[in-house]
């Protein structure tokens, strides 16, 4: 099947899938991103704990007002969201609760701080449309001090993060939304992938896409692909491989920022049921070359597409400064392979 | 990724955004929000930790372009939480910095050390791009989406995308009533 028969058929699908939303349910896309820290070699490292360096907690202030509705606890649904990153399948992931804090306001304090009164509205941009902000607090080299009696040992190597949720918002602790409240657990899920050193996927069903939809608090194969890159575990539950190969132009020049995802063509449930699946991919590095890790054994189809919507050059902020670049390029046409 | 938009547009059953977290505003709203409305050009930035060396701000000064809500003076600066600092740096996951010479419609409110911070975060930030045609257009990098509600009813959000004299003309409209 050619290109433009393949967009002919992607266009059925999308008409089709206004009217049916189990359709939409297996017709996603695109890929997972970390953040990064851009060394004095000019590399681009992502950034990451260290688990073994010291011991790393979240420290709750318990504080919370009557903005919250649903019957729960939003420190126990925290909790949940912690919990679903930890559980991540190949992942060795080491967070657990601390003692309760009374701070209340991001800052680099050694306290990794939930916070759902907070003091500091102008982090929220003065408004309630910004729901929560995720603070985290790298060391651009080694030797910096941590906070935790221990110095940094690598570029990007995250010390402190911090989680706030805009007391002015209504927050749900049920399981449903009313038009008027934002669902806890999906947003903190969402913030926990930035804890852990995640940036926005352009994959539909990912955890770390940047449009949530009401409720959404289980990870996708792209959130286990992305977080056990960066914290593998030592025997993997589930064996996985990579795909790897480089996205040029005609003239032979590689394309910077190319979304390049690898979809399975098959109804296999590699990572189990609880891990909703979707396409899993990455963005081509400045040679054009990319390398799709984190598959687990299965056909794919691999695309590669410009980075120009829904998913823009924005919505991953810290990728094209890593590499010393201003945007990714996104003047070439969708290929798939 | 055009091939996708409808998919992903009908799969969304809100458009909240998660960035940091956000819900999309309207031009409109902005507007109503903010204090200052000005399309301004980014002259130079730096950071520095605050004074408890606790937090890593990222200060950039402005030259004023145009004003189409509020007065400001010729030269102002706008602060922001993250940066690089002494061997550190804070992000804010999903906000952006500004290179010296961007250009940029921004949406405005006063702090206390006689700086300014963007309202919404990165949403009051429409940044300024030339095209092929020589049209300047503006986004704030929230894509348009539409959603299916429980009873089958679609509704949309366009998306920031927009032409500048578009964004200048609801800007005055809102910010004359």
């Amino acid at each position: 099947m050619n290109s433009s028969s393949i967009r002919r058929s992607f266009a059925l699908i999308a008409v089709l899938a206004i009217f049916s939303v189990a359709l939409l349910l297996a017709t996603p896309a695109f890929s997972y991103l970390f953040m990064f820290t851009r060394m004095t070699t000019g590399a681009a490292q992502p950034d990451h704990w260290d688990f073994s360096a010291f011991s790393v907690v979240y420290n709750v202030n318990p504080a919370v007002g009557s903005n919250f509705t649903g019957g729960g606890d939003p420190i126990q649904i925290v909790g949940q969201s912690f919990n679903t990153w930890n559980s991540a399948p190949n992942a060795a992931i080491s967070i657990t609760r601390g003692p309760d804090t009374t701070v209340h306001s991001a800052q680099f304090d050694g306290v990794n701080l939930i916070c759902f009164v907070c003091q500091d509205k102008s982090s929220f941009g003065g408004t309630t449309d910004t729901l929560a902000v995720t603070v985290t607090t790298t060391s651009d080299t080694t030797g910096e001090a941590t906070k935790h009696g221990v110095n940094s040992t690598f570029a990007g190597q995250i010390m402190d993060a911090d989680i706030e949720f805009n007391p002015d918002v209504k927050w749900s602790t049920g399981s449903t939304v009313a038009d008027s409240e934002q669902h806890l657990q999906t947003v903190a899920t969402h913030e926990i992938g930035h804890v852990l050193g995640l940036d926005h996927s352009a994959v539909v069903r990912a955890m770390m896409f940047p449009y949530a939809p009401d409720v959404n608090t289980t990870l996708s194969y792209d959130d286990v692909a992305a977080i056990s890159q960066l914290y593998p575990k030592g025997s993997p539950d589930v064996a996985t491989g990579s795909i790897s190969g480089t996205v040029s132009f005609s003239g032979g020049t590689g394309v910077f920022g190319a979304h390049v995802f690898a979809d399975s063509t098959s109804s296999n449930l590699a990572f189990g049921s609880t891990i909703r699946k979707s396409p899993i991919g990455t963005l081509t590095r400045p040679d054009g070359s990319y390398s799709i890790a984190g598959l687990p054994a299965d056909s794919y189809t691999v695309t590669a597409e410009p980075l120009d919507d829904p998913v823009v050059d924005s919505d991953i902020s810290g990728y094209a400064s890593a590499f010393s670049r201003s945007s990714v390029s996104i003047n070439f046409n969708t290929r798939w392979h | 990724m055009r091939t996708s938009r409808f998919i992903l547009a009908a799969l969304l059953i809100s458009i909240t955004l998660s960035a940091t977290t956000v819900v999309p505003a309207s031009v409109e709203r902005l507007t109503v929000e903010s204090t200052h409305v000005v399309l301004a050009q980014a002259v130079d930035s730096r950071a520095s930790w605050n004074a408890d060396h606790t937090r890593i701000y990222t200060y950039t000064r402005f030259q004023l372009l145009q004003s189409m809500k509020g007065t400001l003076p010729q030269s102002f600066t706008v602060k922001r939480l993250g940066g690089s600092a002494e061997g550190y740096t804070m992000k804010v996951a999903g906000v952006r910095s500004w290179r010296p010479g961007e250009q940029a419609v921004l949406f405005l409110q006063p702090d206390i050390d006689n700086t300014f911070f963007t309202t919404s975060l990165m949403q009051g930030d429409f940044r300024i791009q030339r095209q092929a045609s020589g049209t300047l257009t503006v986004s704030n990098g929230v894509s348009g989406a539409k959603q299916v509600q429980a009873n089958g009813q679609l509704t949309e959000f366009q998306g920031s995308r927009m032409t500048l004299d578009e964004l200048q003309r609801r800007v005055r409209r809102v910010a004359s009533q």
